[in-house]
């Protein structure tokens, strides 16, 4: 999913791959022995939550945008793994070059916020902030999506 | 006297360089001229015939000074001038020693040539920090079209971005626009928080009723069935499937069609498309 520089591209990919990969790693979350204790709810909530954000990551981009590798990262840094990415061609991690340019003190400030949000938002120029932006809010409503269906369908009747 | 006279053109110095320069070639001809002479006789007599000399040759220096410097100096020369006079008139009365002439002359050139040293070096300087200037203009002028250029991408992104988020076309302006982006973010990440924990509390349910089949389970989950593990399954492995490689990899291509359909409630068509995604799984299916 290369970006091009006129049309801005941020296709998402479609419920399913959403749902296998939660549904995948929700699997492999029951697994875990010590899962479903249920003193610990807070802890399988995080679980939950860590996982839903890890499976949206790899179905929407994978590798190939910023933000999902920011959280793939960070949630590696969390189990203390070692994540590597494949090398791109384009050097996307190309920060701090024409500092200069890059500050605008009226949008900064809200640009600040945003880049809290997003994951990976600290080493984003502002305007491929707002890209990963568009993409990030399009996997997190299919995320949302997904998730809703699958506590609808199991909910007790 | 000369040192007033000396004085009165050190003020003018700083602003015209040229002049220094042409005064001190004056001077040091001068001071030749009165090298050359050693007798005190002819001093005296020098002193007397050029001294006039000398105070017309400043003279004439101030008036190529004076409209050097055009009328806005005219007036500061006034006074000046008279003061000149006044000094010509006391070289004349008072009786001053040769040595002493001399010596002040020497200062006074010494003073000159450090001066315009000092002049020189700050008209080099002074040339430097013009090209610096002029490249600072070049370049704020440079950045300035990158920030346009920036400004318009942004602007682009925020448009779409606008289209995106719902609610977003009442509010105008950037920090609407923007705030209004930043609580969709927080409410979608919330609602995914939210969501997590409902599914953590049901979980049990869903360990009890996933064994090794859990696939087919689902299957029964998102058409709203309740789940029976015998015949309900059997009959949504028959639905029509999806054409699938053997390996048991997804072709998504097929299923992408259908996805135009916004699903709050799981619609059919989605079902069909999450039973062929479930029975991939099942068999084997690896991302």
């Amino acid at each position: 999913m290369a970006s091009a520089d006129k049309p801005i591209n941020t296709d998402v990919p479609e419920k399913d791959v959403f749902t296998l990969h939660f549904l995948q790693s929700l699997s492999n979350l029951r697994r875990q022995n010590t899962f479903n204790s249920p003193e610990k709810t807070n802890d399988r909530v995080k679980k939950i939550k860590k996982a839903a954000y890890v499976s949206m990551a790899r179905a929407a981009g994978g590798t190939n945008r910023l933000w999902s590798r920011a959280l793939l990262r960070r949630a590696a840094k969390e189990n203390s793994k070692v994540v590597r990415f494949p090398r791109r061609k384009k050097r996307v991690t190309c920060l701090r070059r024409r500092r200069s340019n890059r500050r605008d003190p009226v949008e900064e400030e809200e640009a600040e916020r945003l880049r809290n949000l997003v994951p990976g938002g600290g080493g984003m120029e502002t305007s491929k902030l707002m890209e990963e932006t568009a993409h990030y809010i399009k996997c997190l409503s299919m995320q949302v999506k997904v998730m809703q269906c699958l506590v609808d369908g199991l909910a007790p009747k | 006297m000369l040192e007033s006279l000396v004085s009165l053109e050190s003020m003018s110095l700083s602003s015209m360089d040229v002049s220094v320069l042409e005064r001190l070639k004056w001077l040091q001809q001068q001071q030749q001229v009165l090298s050359t002479t050693n007798a005190s006789p002819e001093l005296l007599q020098f002193h007397g015939t050029n001294n006039d000399e000398l105070l017309q040759n400043t003279f004439s220096h101030f008036q190529m000074l004076r409209s050097g410097f055009g009328p806005n100096y005219s007036m500061g020369f006034g006074p000046s001038h008279e003061a000149m006079d006044g000094c010509i008139s006391r070289t004349n009365s008072c009786q001053m020693d040769q040595a002493d002439t001399v010596g002040v002359m020497l200062k006074n050139s010494e003073e000159n040539i450090t001066i315009s040293l000092k002049n020189k070096r700050k008209s080099e300087v002074k040339t430097r920090e013009e090209e610096k200037t002029e490249k600072k203009i070049k370049v704020e002028a440079e950045t300035e079209l990158n920030m346009k250029a920036r400004r318009e991408k942004i602007s682009k992104k925020m448009k779409y971005l606008q289209d995106l988020v719902p609610g977003c076309n009442k509010v105008t302006g950037r920090a609407g626009m923007l705030d209004e982006i930043i609580n969709y973010v927080q409410s979608l990440q919330r609602q995914v928080e939210f969501l997590s924990m409902k599914l953590a509390v049901l979980n049990p349910e869903l360990e009890l009723a996933m064994e090794d089949l859990s696939v087919k389970q689902f299957q029964a989950y998102f058409t709203n069935l309740p789940v029976v593990v015998a015949s309900k399954p059997s009959l949504m492995v028959d639905a029509p499937l999806f054409p699938l490689d053997q390996q048991g990899s997804l072709d998504l291509s097929v299923i992408n069609p259908n996805q135009a359909t916004t699903i709050e409630a799981p619609s059919a068509s989605w079902e069909t498309q999450s039973q062929s995604l479930y029975n991939t799984s099942s068999l084997g299916f690896q991302y």
